[in-house]
């Protein structure tokens, strides 16, 4: 037990001494928490539309004179032909032109030209430019909608927890990995394979202090989106820190799994740069899971960054309990048994 | 000139010979394109839906079957009382209730009859796609006017083709930049820096070399991220090759200038990764409009966006696959690119002292 305290108290003093550390700790979750947090949305504002009016007459202008009000929809320019419609498209300069044909006053209708290349803004713009320009009738039946949990559609609620898992996982899986690796490339490790440390005591003493310090990083985190954007934590803290100690254990796994792979940084950064983005994307942080095909949800089930990060949101947001997410919770301490045995067997064979 | 092309193939061996940084450089390229070309996706695909039918009667049924034929929806739990829908948002099942109020097809036939859409809004974005797809199914309004969308560029609005295009130059950027930043350090932090110092070469042709492979390995890549874009994802490619070619060949210019400046500021191998992380990764994928729009940023993020070169080559790239722009349309952007690769380049010939301490 003694040799075990003096290693996390040495491993401790290294992280602290590295200038590149704390930064990396305390300015990382704030820088992005503040860009990821007022970056992440799909929804249109001030959609630049060009109208080709070909009618020029009272009827018409009072169509444009409605999307001239529209708080969405900026009217950026008018165009006289096709051509120089087809132009403005072309050229990006406006996501959307409508087309008023001749004899709109005697015979009403419309033509939206739109740039689909983004097709789910496409999508909004067209439905906002209905809007605008009034051309749904009464329905008979009243279709109602309401937002639970979120009703102002605050996108920094849905992306804090997010960004949090993804901090930890980056320090868990990513420092902890290079930290070994190191170890491995300047020829020290030789030094304390030659020393009465056992395997398992330097195996715990490298991964220990990535533990705490992810879960600190948690807290700071948490207090940081409560500060900066007013999230607050629906459920239960315990219940959240008790699952990110879990999950972490599984992380750090992965992290001594990701340096038995590799005998030099710069391989370990590779392995780790691919997995993290890898497990970032496929787990839901920015296009939810539910968008993808069958075959990658699938895929998604052997992500444990897909799983903490639905837990989190939903503990912290819709106020899940623990009835609620245990299953959650197996999965990660299932992750954690795995990686661990398949980090620590391959790690004796190439030890 | 013999030396330098002589060190060009040593770096090449370099490469080579080591076949795991081998497999990161030409598969994870190929690996990252199929699976996110797959899995980056915002479209609305088979959403789990609750339905709680308080009238249960044709209409209800009927509209139910509507709204479930479309494949948008999937349904995932029937329920019977308000208490139920919490519960639901809860555990995860469900996204959104369908509610459709008492005696409905008598109340519809009055004009009276109401459906209420409660949906979990924890993740915004999706919440309102929800609901607009909810309502344009269900709806039963008759527009006033017949108005004839034409979607261009996108007919079939695939997210693919909005994706793909931009994961091209997320991989050329990873490659380019962070290849050659570690390279050029992990030299330094070696000290190997030094016995190449101490060769006839001089510090440019030193960089130079480090550079050339990338240079072309890039190129290899972008050929066969191409290849799965237009075979595997169907991404149509209406511009003309050659530019998009040259393009390409700029933009890896540009990653790999901006690998160089990393490379001369850095002294180990970890810290050139973790600012290439925040430098590089995080504003490719976040402020060049490769997942999100650039037009609804904030302004200092949006201002922020035009020094991200990957912004100014998703225009490009999108442009020429998608809707077959030349350079007519593409000049400045491509100016822009020139302009950043010539100031990253002086900026690393600057602080290009890499001297011994």
């Amino acid at each position: 037990m003694r040799i075990l305290r003096f290693l996390i108290r040495k491993e401790f003093l290294q992280i602290f001494r590295n200038k590149a550390m704390l930064p990396i700790i305390f300015v990382m979750p704030l820088v992005q928490l503040v860009i990821l947090v007022n970056v992440a949305t799909f929804d249109v504002k001030n959609i630049p539309v060009v109208v080709q009016d070909n009618d020029g007459t009272r009827a018409s202008r009072e169509m444009i004179q409605r999307l001239d009000a529209s708080d969405i929809i900026d009217l950026t320019g008018m165009v006289t032909n096709s051509p120089a419609a087809f132009d403005v498209l072309q050229q990006g300069d406006a996501r959307m032109v409508v087309v008023i044909p001749n004899g709109f006053e005697q015979k009403p209708e419309l033509q939206l030209m739109v740039d689909a290349v983004d097709g789910l803004t496409a999508n909004l713009a067209v439905q906002y430019a209905m809007g605008t320009l009034q051309v749904m009738g009464e329905s008979r039946t009243r279709l109602e909608g309401r937002y639970r949990h979120n009703p102002r559609l605050d996108d920094a609620q849905y992306m804090v927890p997010g960004i949090l898992v993804v901090l930890v996982t980056m320090i868990g899986g990513f420092l902890s990995a290079m930290n070994i690796v190191r170890e491995r490339e300047l020829g020290t490790m030789e030094q304390l394979n030659v020393t009465p440390i056992r395997k398992h005591q330097f195996i715990i003493a490298k991964l220990m202090p990535f533990w705490v310090i992810a879960l600190a990083e948690l807290a700071f985190g948490l207090l940081l989106g409560y500060l900066l954007f007013g999230v607050e934590v629906k459920g239960s803290l315990v219940l959240i820190f008790g699952a990110a100690m879990i999950y972490m254990l599984a992380i750090l796994g992965l992290g001594l799994f990701i340096s038995t792979l590799a005998d030099t940084q710069q391989q370990a950064m590779l392995v780790a740069w691919f997995m993290i983005v890898v497990f970032i994307l496929m787990g839901g942080l920015f296009t939810p899971v539910t968008s993808m095909p069958e075959w990658a949800q699938i895929v998604t089930w052997f992500n444990p960054v897909m799983w903490f990060m639905d837990l989190m949101r939903r503990v912290m947001l819709v106020g899940a309990g623990f009835a609620d997410v245990w299953k959650t919770i197996v999965v990660l301490a299932v992750f954690a048994v795995v990686l661990n045995t398949a980090a620590v067997v391959r790690y004796r064979k190439s030890g | 000139m013999r030396a330098f092309w002589g060190f060009v193939r040593k770096e090449f061996y370099h490469i080579f010979r080591d076949k795991r940084t081998l497999m990161i450089l030409f598969g994870m390229p190929v690996v990252q394109l199929l699976l996110f070309g797959y899995a980056i996706r915002n479209e609305l695909t088979s959403a789990d839906l609750a339905v709680w039918d308080q009238s249960n009667d044709v209409v209800t049924r009927e509209l139910t079957g509507k709204l479930f034929a479309s494949g948008t929806f999937k349904l995932a739990a029937v329920i019977h009382s308000e208490d139920e829908i919490e519960d639901l948002f809860r555990k995860g099942i469900a996204r959104q209730v369908v509610v459709f109020g008492p005696d409905f097809a008598n109340r519809r036939a009055r004009g009276t009859a109401e459906i209420l859409m409660i949906t979990d809004a924890s993740d915004p974005n999706m919440a309102q796609v929800l609901q607009g797809a909810t309502q344009s199914i269900l709806s039963d309004a008759r527009p006033t006017m017949n108005v004839s969308v034409r979607m261009l560029y996108n007919p079939q609005l695939k997210s693919a083709n909005l994706f793909v295009p931009g994961l091209i130059a997320l991989i050329l950027m990873l490659v380019s930049a962070l290849m050659t930043s570690i390279s050029i350090t992990r030299e330094k932090e070696l000290g190997t820096m030094e016995t190449l110092l101490a060769s006839p070469l001089s510090p440019v042709d030193i960089i130079l070399g480090k550079v050339i492979p990338y240079l072309i390995l890039s190129l290899v890549n972008v050929c066969s991220v191409l290849f799965i874009a237009r075979f595997v994802f169907d991404v149509p490619f209406i511009g003309s090759i050659t530019l998009f070619f040259v393009e390409a060949f700029l933009f890896t210019l540009t990653a790999l200038a901006l690998g160089i400046v990393i490379s001369t500021k850095a002294k180990t191998q970890q810290v050139a990764m973790m600012v290439a992380l925040a430098g590089l990764l995080l504003p490719t994928i976040l402020l060049s409009g490769l997942i999100y729009p650039v037009d609804n940023m904030p302004a200092p993020l949006y201002a922020l966006s035009h020094m991200v070169p990957a912004r100014w080559f998703l225009d490009i790239v999108r442009g020429i696959m998608l809707k077959g722009n030349g350079i007519a349309e593409l000049w400045p952007q491509t100016l822009i690119l020139v302009g950043m690769t010539v100031a990253l380049i002086t900026v690393s010939l600057k602080n290009l002292n890499i001297r011994l301490d």
